[in-house]
C-alpha cells in the first residue's frame, strides 16, 4: 500500500493530509509531530491565548473525532533526525525508521533567539501554546515590559500588555515597527497607534544583551541605553526547521527550495508552509511565506500534486495575514512593497494600496475589511495598478 | 443533498472562527458581508440556494460557515 509521511503536525500537515483523504487517497498515512499536543492553531497564541479569553484546548484544529476520521498514524512528541532520500526513510529521535513513498515537509520555523544570550528567566519567544501560556501567566504578575522586535507577534503582544495596563517597551532595529512586511511609511502608522496606546516605542536600535542574575533585570540597547523589564518577549523573526534534511539532498535555501508546483529537488518529496520556498509564478521568484493561510491553501495543491504527478497545479496565491491590535483588524493582502498610496483614512481606520510602477502589488486595510474586498479581488487576477486606481476612484 | 431549492437551509457564521478572509463574500456577495470588523455575516433576508450556500461553506478558510437543514 501506498504510504504518505508528512513531518510536522501543525496546520499544513494536518491540512495536507486532510486534503489527502478529501481526493480520495486510501493509502496509509502517518504524521508526525515534535509536540505532544494534538495539532493545535497558532494564530490565536498571541491573540486569545495571551489574553485569557481562550484557554489552551480550543485552540485544537481538529477534534479526536476528526482525527480518527482521516485513519491516520498519529506520532506525536517525536523529532525527525534526518532522512535519507535513496532509502526513502526518516529517522525518527526514537529511533524508528519510517519509510515513505510521498514525502512532505512540513516541519516549519523556529523562533529566533537573542544571539549569543545565556537563559534567563522571564525572557521568552512566542511560537508554542506552551510559549503563550507561560507568557500569559507572567502577564498576570504584572510585569515591566520590554518587547524585542516590532513584528506582528511583538506588535500584537504589546497590544496585550497594555490592555492589561501594563508599562512596555517595543525595541525595534528598523527605523519603524512592521518595517518589513508593511513598509516604512506604513510602519510609521503603527508605530504611531502604539504610542498613542501607551507604548514606549524605541526604533532603530537594537538589543546588545539582556542583563540579570537569574531573572532578567533590563535590556541593554545598541545606543548605551537600558530598559529595566522583568518579562522580555523576543519576537525577532523565525527560521525554517530543515536542520533534520542535512545530508539528504534536498536543496534548502532559507527553506525547502520547491518548484511552482511546491515539489522539493528530490523526487517525491513536497513541502508546504512556513518551511516551504517556493517558485511564484506570478512573482517570477521563490517566496516564503509564513502566513496561516499560506499553510492551508498550500497543503490543497500539495495533496493534490502528490496524488496526480502528471497533472500538477502550479501555486501562485495571494498571500494574506491578519492581525488584531487594540481591538483594531489589520489585514493585508499581496504583499507590502513598493510605493504606498492611501485611499481611505479616517480615524484608525485605514485602506493603503502597494505598487511598483504600474503591478498593483498589495493592500492593507486596518478596520475596513469590506474596503479591501474589491482589492483582494483585483490581486488575485494580477490586476494592473492603474486598475486598482481606478476601482479606488470609483469607490469614491 | 444539494439540490438548488431556495428553502430548507440554514446558514450562519462562526464569529470566533471568521478571519474575515472574506471568500465568502467574493463567492455570494448576495447572501455574505463583511462588517468594519472583518468578521462576516449573514445578510439579513437573504435567500440563498442550497447550492450557494455550499459552495460558500467549501470556499471558507478556516470552515466558519455553519450549514443545517431544517
Amino acid at each position: 500500500m501506498t504510504h504518505v509521511v508528512v513531518v510536522g503536525a501543525s496546520l499544513g500537515g494536518l491540512c495536507t493530509v486532510e486534503a489527502l483523504r478529501r481526493n480520495g487517497f486510501e493509502g496509509a498515512i502517518t504524521l508526525v509531530g515534535d509536540e505532544d499536543t494534538l495539532p493545535y492553531d497558532r494564530p490565536p497564541l498571541s491573540k486569545q491565548v495571551l489574553s485569557g479569553t481562550w484557554q489552551p484546548p480550543r485552540t485544537a484544529l481538529r477534534d479526536d473525532d476528526a482525527l480518527a476520521a482521516l485513519d491516520l498514524t498519529l506520532r506525536r512528541g517525536v523529532r525527525a533526525l534526518s532522512l535519507n532520500t535513496a532509502q526513502r526513510q526518516v529517522e525518527l529521535a526514537d529511533g524508528s525508521l519510517l519509510r515513505y513513498d510521498s514525502l512532505v515537509v512540513a516541519t516549519g520555523v523556529t523562533a529566533q533567539k537573542l544571539p549569543g544570550q545565556r537563559p534567563l528567566t522571564g525572557v521568552h519567544t512566542l511560537r508554542s501554546i506552551n510559549d503563550a501560556v507561560a507568557i500569559r501567566d507572567e502577564l498576570a504578575a504584572r510585569p515591566r515590559v520590554a518587547i524585542v522586535g516590532g513584528g506582528f507577534i511583538g506588535t500584537e503582544v504589546a497590544a496585550e500588555a497594555r490592555r492589561r495596563g501594563l508599562d512596555v517597551t517595543l525595541i525595534e532595529a528598523q527605523p519603524v515597527p512592521l518595517a518589513r512586511g508593511l513598509g516604512n511609511r506604513m510602519g510609521a502608522v503603527f508605530a504611531g497607534l502604539h504610542e498613542r496606546n501607551g507604548v514606549d516605542v524605541r526604533c532603530g536600535r537594537w538589543v546588545t544583551g539582556l542583563e540579570g542574575t537569574e531573572r532578567v533585570e533590563r535590556v541593554r540597547l545598541s545606543n548605551g541605553g537600558t530598559v529595566e523589564a522583568d518579562l522580555v518577549v523576543v519576537g525577532i523573526g523565525a527560521v525554517p526547521a530543515v536542520d533534520w534534511l542535512a545530508g539528504s539532498g534536498i536543496a534548502v535555501d532559507d527553506g525547502v527550495r520547491c518548484d511552482e508546483y511546491c515539489r522539493a529537488s528530490v523526487p517525491d518529496v513536497y513541502a508546504v508552509g512556513d518551511v516551504a520556498r517556493w517558485h511564484h509564478a506570478v512573482y517570477g521568484e521563490h517566496i516564503r511565506v509564513e502566513h496561516w493561510t499560506n499553510a492551508r491553501e498550500q497543503a490543497s495543491t500539495v495533496a493534490h500534486n502528490l496524488l496526480h504527478p502528471d497533472a500538477p497545479q502550479r501555486y501562485a496565491p495571494v498571500p494574506y495575514v491578519w492581525s488584531d491590535q487594540y481591538g483594531l483588524r489589520v489585514q493585508v493582502a499581496g504583499r507590502g512593497v513598493g510605493d504606498v498610496e492611501i485611499i481611505h483614512q479616517d480615524g484608525e481606520s485605514l485602506l493603503a494600496l502597494y505598487h511598483r510602477d504600474d503591478r498593483f502589488e498589495g493592500a492593507l486595510a486596518v478596520s475596513a475589511a469590506r474596503k479591501l474586498l474589491p482589492y483582494r479581488q483585483l490581486l488575485s487576477r494580477a490586476a494592473s495598478w492603474r486598475e486598482a486606481l481606478a476601482t479606488a476612484a470609483s469607490a469614491i | 443533498m444539494s439540490n438548488g431549492t431556495e428553502r430548507d437551509i440554514d446558514v450562519a457564521v462562526d464569529k470566533d472562527k471568521c478571519c474575515g478572509y472574506g471568500d465568502c463574500v467574493l463567492v455570494a456577495p448576495d447572501l455574505f458581508e463583511l462588517d468594519d470588523d472583518g468578521v462576516a455575516r449573514v445578510i439579513p433576508g437573504a435567500r440563498p440556494t442550497a447550492d450557494t450556500v455550499r459552495e460558500a461553506a467549501d470556499s471558507c478558510p478556516v470552515a466558519a460557515i455553519m450549514v443545517g437543514s431544517t
